[in-house]
């Protein structure tokens, strides 16, 4: 089943900025994807179609099977969380435990349900004994966290993320990315990531989609997407690091065959092994 | 020019509102170097470890006292000193106020720090009464401005009432989060819609006032404030860095309204829920304790008793 699907999606601004076009763009459910663009290339528009933040201009978006229109909004947004990128814009309540407990509010359960999810979501971030600090007092790993929080409490199908990496250092990035896996691996839910880091999604995501001016320049596995490198880099984009020594091995020292690069450390330390082992035979 | 402030008492009432905003935002800038401190003094804390500004500060009684009856305290103490006719009585609650700060355990510093804003203004308030009048007593060389007796006399009365309001406030919020007052303000139905933005308008202090430092320092890093810079030309860059905050403002207004529609938000019901609790005999007799010093107090500035 498809967990959201667009036909001929396009937005325009009301300044004439034509933000995104024609975009035909689909993930299955269950499935990790992420959006890969230059600035600009209208990933932020597109993901918020997916929560009726934005409507279309023209075209339709599908959420598990479901045309998005404005009446049925509030169910979509139960079923599709949003995280921004910037954790500020979200977390707008007094302690982090309120603010986890906005959306169940708005969703009109009662206060033991709500009180339910509020410690369920706290428990599932590593947010226990946290719940009564204000925001404004969180670093920057567990702002992003209470705000993941603030999503999972509605119990949404869907996971949207802005760059949710960004501005993280590398320790407290590889944690948010764990959470992220274990939500996708335990929970089943499907994770729509809009970023920008190359060598993170390999590691994450079954498909990849390049945006480029508002339209999707190729969409597919990553070992597909990154075999691609020239067309990578003519949208402003690069290859993950351990590709790009792969390629240049191969290029310049013709150290290996037309076997496909790796993509994530795992992969290029097998490929390496596997190289000395025929080097000693 | 200046005659509206002469009006009596209202326009202190007024100053004091102004007053009580300078006040929420130098508590907090204080509470934020608190808390700078002791995350520098605590590096390797875990994420459970981290300080809480927002902590209350349980230490006195003054903090245990519920919030309710010291906002009603607060709020009669003020009316009292901008009442007031007889500046050495207005004196009074300005002493009354240092010495429970110092019971609270307060900071003296930070608490004179948060004065120096409403001091700011009450010397402006101040300085302009001293320009009328109908006796004469000195005339500004060059200027030809002629200073007066009544002025004198009002000047000093408008600067004490001011100076003690503030310290009420300032003791006000020196004993009681904010969140506390709002749960209180929440108990006497003052609209949620106010209460809101009110909350919204303190989470947001911290960050606006970040997003200030940076386009400050941004200007800092290339010359915007060095001594070959004009004076006007630093006036222009001091209103860039207001204009910017105010554009940057409504885009993350825009943002936190997208976050709060985004998870369901239809603008029907409050944003955020306010507790209260049952209020204490013990608590209420002490406001009725303080009410009356401020009825008295009254008295004998009026020379009643």
């Amino acid at each position: 089943m498809k967990a959201i699907e667009t036909i001929n999606l396009s937005h325009t601004y009301p300044d004439g900025t034509k933000a995104i076009e024609n975009i035909n763009f689909s993930v299955e459910k269950g499935k990790n994807i992420a959006i890969l663009g230059p600035n600009g290339a209208g990933k932020s528009t597109l993901l918020h179609h997916f929560n009726g933040l934005l409507m279309p201009t023209s075209g339709k978006v599908n959420v598990l099977g479901k045309e998005v229109n404005k009446q049925n909004l509030d169910e979509i947004r139960q079923k599709v969380g949003l995280v921004f990128q910037d954790p500020d814009d979200q977390l707008f309540a007094r302690t982090v435990a309120l603010d986890v407990a906005f959306g169940p509010t708005n969703l009109k359960l009662s206060k033991a349900e709500i009180e339910q999810r509020v410690n369920w979501a706290l428990e599932v971030t590593d947010l226990k004994g946290l719940e009564n600090k204000s925001p404004s007092n969180l670093s920057g790993g567990q702002k992003r966290r209470a705000s993941i929080a603030g999503v999972l409490a509605m119990k949404p199908e869907i996971i949207i993320l802005d760059e949710p990496m960004s501005n993280l250092d590398p320790k407290t990035s590889s944690k948010v990315l764990k959470l992220l896996m274990q939500l996708n691996k335990e929970l089943g839910l499907t994770l729509i990531i809009a970023t920008h880091d190359v060598d993170l999604v390999p590691l994450f995501a079954d498909e990849i989609c390049i945006l480029n001016k508002g339209q999707i320049l190729m969409q597919g596995p990553p070992q597909e997407i990154f075999s691609q490198a020239d067309l990578i880099r003519s949208v402003d984009l690069r290859l993950p690091r351990i590709t790009h020594l792969f390629e240049i091995l191969n290029k310049e020292d013709s150290l290996r065959g037309d076997k496909q690069y790796p993509l994530t450390i795992g992969e290029a330390r097998r490929e390496i092994l596997e190289l000395m082992e025929n080097k000693k035979e | 020019m200046f005659e509206w402030l002469q009006g009596d008492p209202v326009n202190g009432m007024l100053m004091t509102l102004g007053f009580f905003i300078f006040l929420i935002i130098g508590r907090n800038l204080k509470l934020r170097q608190i808390n700078k401190r002791e995350k520098n003094a605590q590096t390797q804390a875990t994420d459970h470890d981290l300080p809480s500004a927002d902590a209350p500060k349980t230490g006195s009684a003054l903090h245990r006292l519920d919030a309710r009856v010291k906002f009603i305290c607060a709020i009669t103490a003020v009316f009292g000193a901008v009442a007031l006719t007889r500046s050495e009585y207005a004196v009074i609650p300005i002493i009354v106020c240092v010495v429970l700060a110092v019971y609270a355990h307060a900071s003296l510093k930070g608490y004179f720090k948060r004065l120096l804003y409403p001091t700011y203004v009450a010397i402006v308030v101040a300085v302009v009464q001293l320009f009328v009048g109908t006796h004469v007593v000195a005339t500004i060389p060059y200027l030809g401005w002629n200073i007066y007796m009544e002025g004198i006399t009002f000047a000093i009365l408008i600067f004490a009432r001011v100076l003690a309001a503030a310290s009420i406030l300032n003791l006000l919020i020196t004993v009681t989060p904010m969140e506390t007052l709002l749960d209180s303000l929440a108990w006497f139905r003052v609209p949620s819609v106010i209460l809101d933005t009110t909350m919204l308008m303190y989470r947001y202090i911290s960050v606006v006032s970040d997003e200030r430092a940076r386009i400050y320092k941004a200007q800092q890093s290339r010359c915007g404030y060095t001594k070959s810079v004009s004076v006007f030309r630093k006036l222009g860059n001091y209103g860039t860095v207001g204009g910017m905050l105010l554009v940057k403002s409504f885009d993350r207004a825009l943002k936190v309204g997208d976050a709060m529609v985004s998870r369901g938000y239809t603008g029907t019901s409050s944003l955020f829920s306010y507790t209260t609790k049952k209020m204490e005999k013990k608590d209420i007799a002490i406001g009725v304790l303080v009410v009356l010093a401020v009825v008295a107090l009254l008295l004998a500035d009026l020379g009643i008793i």
